[in-house]
């Protein structure tokens, strides 16, 4: 026993330790470069069987005619970590393929957006990577304030008081603005699965439950179909009342104020799919023997 | 015997610091190996549009023959200004008052007169005129004195509203109810109301009776 703790606390033993730990995490990098590696001797091998993923948001609006996609990243093949990626404006008629703008996709006739009115908003995803897929979407939704500053809810007490922070002190304040009032309709919930505890006012996350395979996409069923912002918008009126009686101001509280939608779709491989899912988003999912995820409590 | 025990604290203290850096590095290993099994990709857009809302009128009467004529027009800068519904309410608690223009509804059952156009900015909507109806004129009248007698005429506008499918919404159907922030300027005089009933909301401008 003595022998045994005199050589634990020996010199050399602490030694070769170090040594095992420092050895250990070479190998487990060389791990991670290594299939990296064999992906690329695959191409030289001329089989075609690099593991590229790859990602491509999709908006349908009004007057399109099929789905335009507006932002993608795709891994490049034969590279160990570069990506082929674009994003264009999303609600702005915007096209990867035509690299133009075309906001009269978006709003029609109208000369600007009209509060109220339910514009056509077909969110999509394709996968334009050679490896099947899970994707996600989350939708954040907020306003931006006419001098640009994003603005928050204020977060409130048990009672209901609302909680001043220090942003607000510097004018950084909704006060009754919700992003709420920015009303995204989500359509095929038996395909697109809400997340509802990742979900709140400002944010949306949706799961598409099955396999995307390569060059398939999601069009057929968009997790989305109308954009609306409530009239409610137009609620807070100041009017100012000449002092002859008249002539009348009217100035809404937020008039010049801009409503943001934001879409972030991520997705991950298929294989290995209930570990890969919540190691890279977080999630806990059961899969089944068909590759139908459905959201764990 | 003081120098072997300074070499023992000094082996005892670095044997310390490499057994934590081990420590770190399988954990830092361990991480490694997980963050790199797995393929995965993202990408994202954004994009919205700024509301402009906001509007400016100026109204004007004229009384003559018990008659009460009220022009409404949209005086600010087009380009700041978006169009409008107006609707507008007489009270005279003496007298019945109807009001006459082909372009002025009053739906049955509601109080208040609807301009069936909509005023565009710069432009002056159809004059709503508002009779007072039987008041007994001569010396036995009991209106002596012009000044007297008040009608009072109130006003509101709302920025044009559309359905879901962006049709407009009749004037008579579109929501009126909102918070208001009334102010009242002009001569050093400043008055402040909140509301958000219709009738508190109004905008009022009291006008005068004249002789007949």
């Amino acid at each position: 026993m003595k022998n045994l703790k005199k050589l634990i606390t020996s010199p050399a033993v602490t030694i070769a330790l170090f040594i095992l730990a420092s050895v250990l995490l070479l190998v487990s990098t060389i791990g991670g470069i290594r299939a990296a590696f064999q992906a690329i001797s695959e191409i030289y091998s001329g089989q075609m069987q690099m593991h590229c993923i790859g990602v491509t948001l999709q908006e349908k609006c009004a007057g399109d005619e099929k789905p335009r996609a507006v932002a993608h990243r795709d891994h490049l093949e034969n590279t160990a970590d570069k990506w082929d990626e674009e994003s264009l404006q999303l609600l702005a008629g915007a096209d990867l393929e035509t690299k133009k703008t075309d906001n009269s996709l978006f709003l029609g006739s109208d000369t600007e957006f009209k509060p109220g009115k339910a514009y056509t908003e077909e969110l999509s995803v394709a996968n334009t990577g050679n490896i099947e897929e899970y994707v996600r979407v989350t939708i954040y939704k907020y306003w931006v304030d006419p001098d640009g500053n994003k603005v928050f809810l204020n977060e409130t007490d048990d009672e209901g008081n609302e909680i001043v922070k220090e942003k607000d002190k510097k004018g950084i304040s909704t006060q009754g603005l919700s992003p709420a009032l920015i009303k995204l309709n989500l359509t095929n919930s038996n395909v697109w699965l809400l997340d509802e505890k990742a979900s709140t006012e400002e944010r949306i996350v949706v799961y598409y439950n099955s396999v995307l395979a390569p060059g398939e996409d999601t069009s057929k069923t968009p997790l989305s179909d109308k954009l609306t912002i409530d009239r409610m918008v137009g609620d807070k009126v100041t009017k100012t009342v000449s002092d002859d009686g008249k002539t009348i101001t009217t100035k809404y509280d937020y008039d010049g104020w801009q409503f943001c939608l934001e879409a972030v779709v991520d997705a991950v491989q298929n294989h290995n799919a209930k570990d890969a899912i919540k190691s890279v988003w977080g999630r806990d999912v059961n899969v089944d023997n068909k590759g139908m995820i459905t959201l764990a409590d | 015997m003081d120098k072997h025990m300074e070499k023992k604290r000094k082996w005892e203290a670095l044997r310390t610091g490499l057994l934590t850096a081990a420590a770190v590095m399988l954990v830092m290993s361990a991480l490694m190996g997980t963050a790199w099994a797995y393929f995965s990709t993202y990408a994202s857009a954004k994009g919205g549009y700024t509301l402009h809302m906001g509007h400016e009128e100026k109204v004007e009467e004229d009384f003559n023959s018990w008659q009460k004529v009220i022009n409404i027009k949209s005086t600010a800068n087009p380009k700041d200004s978006r169009p409008v519904y107006i609707r507008a309410r007489g009270f005279c608690p003496d007298y019945e008052i109807t009001y006459e223009c082909e372009k002025w509804a009053q739906p049955e059952g509601d109080d208040w007169v609807y301009y069936q156009d909509v005023l565009p900015p710069g432009e002056t909507a159809d004059p709503l005129k508002v009779q007072i109806k039987d008041v007994p004129s001569g010396e036995n009248s009991g209106i002596q004195d012009a000044d007297s007698f008040n009608v009072i005429i109130v006003y509101e506008t709302v920025e044009i509203q559309y359905d879901e499918s962006g049709n407009l919404i009749p004037p008579e159907k579109a929501d009126w109810n909102r918070k208001l922030q009334t102010y009242r300027t002009g001569s050093g005089t400043t008055a402040t109301e909140t509301s958000g009933s219709d009738e508190d909301a109004a905008e009022n401008t009291e006008g005068a009776g004249g002789e007949n």
